[in-house]
């Protein structure tokens, strides 16, 4: 084997053959930070895997405001809705957060793939419809939460995160981006949190407090 | 990714316009010789003030977000 397939959340649990079919097809790239793999509405030419590093997925509004729609991490894949679409065109932007490794496969080698190996097909299909599962639950998010809810929300999942792997340095834009709104908002709605004695702000980290109080803000029960 | 404690000026968004220096409450920055420089580091509790007010997105200042210590959590 060439390259480290089995690292790949999707291919975890893949035959061997699956693994062979795709280190034959696939080749490494890799991105220093702050760097874009793929613009939105470019013809889709590829599906990626994060062996190591991290990608933003984004959208533009139609007032330039950029929206986070995912963060992704080593294990991770993108851009395999539209590969999977006939004639597909790449559905948002991705640019790297960190240095970033990826391992690539044509869109084409990919069909080929899956049509030849039904078990990894379904297996594909599961992780689409998980993705599908997030959308609507980020559609919802977006349309019936207040941006308090939302940055509650955020605030909990990151810290979440921070538990399980190193943390990621945030700036009000990121967060802005992630959340779904502006920075002065993000800006009011933390000095706000603060004066509640929600969180902490001290040089740098962001230490959440109230536990119960942040849930109940998310859940809209203030 | 900056693990910085005090803000990171983008020189080339900066459009000198000053609103983050007259919003900082500590006095940090200041213009000088057509330059937004920190006259005070020593002072920033980076309360991110000056990154809100940037019409031009020109400032970021990073955060790490978790869980405050266990005697610290209400």
């Amino acid at each position: 084997m060439n390259h480290e397939w089995q690292a790949i959340t999707l291919l975890a649990d893949a035959d061997d053959a699956v693994l062979k079919a795709f280190d034959e097809r696939g080749w490494p790239v890799s991105y220093a930070e702050g760097e874009s793999v793929l613009w939105e509405g470019d013809v889709c030419q590829a599906v990626y895997f994060i062996n190591v590093g991290m990608v933003e997925v984004y959208r533009i509004a139609i007032d330039g405001r950029a929206h986070t729609l995912r963060v992704l991490r080593g294990g991770d894949s993108f851009n395999l809705v539209p590969a999977l679409m006939k004639e597909g065109k790449n559905l948002s932007n991705v640019r790297c957060l960190e240095q970033t490794d990826l391992l690539v496969v044509e869109r084409h080698d990919l069909q080929t793939i899956l049509a030849r190996y039904p078990k990894f097909a379904l297996r594909v299909l599961q992780d689409l419809a998980v993705r599908l599962a997030g959308m609507i639950g980020l559609a919802g998010e977006l349309a019936l939460h207040t941006v308090r809810q939302r940055t509650a929300a955020f605030l909990i999942r990151e810290a979440e995160n921070v538990l399980i792997e190193k943390g990621w340095h945030w700036t009000q834009d990121d967060m802005a981006r992630q959340i779904g709104t502006v920075r002065d908002v993000i800006g009011r709605t933390l000095r706000d949190f603060e004066e509640k004695g929600l969180i902490r702000r001290d040089r740098g980290n962001i230490s959440l407090i109230d536990r119960e109080g942040l849930e109940r803000t998310a859940n809209g029960n203030e | 990714m900056a693990e910085l404690n005090i803000p990171v000026i983008d020189a080339t968004k900066c459009t000198l316009c000053g609103i983050c220096v007259d919003a900082c409450p500590e006095e940090v920055l200041a213009i000088e010789a057509d330059a937004l420089v920190f006259a005070h580091p020593e002072q920033c509790t980076l309360c991110a003030e000056c990154e809100t007010v940037c019409p031009e997105g020109a400032v970021a200042c990073y955060y790490q977000i978790s869980w405050a210590d266990k005697e610290e959590q209400l």
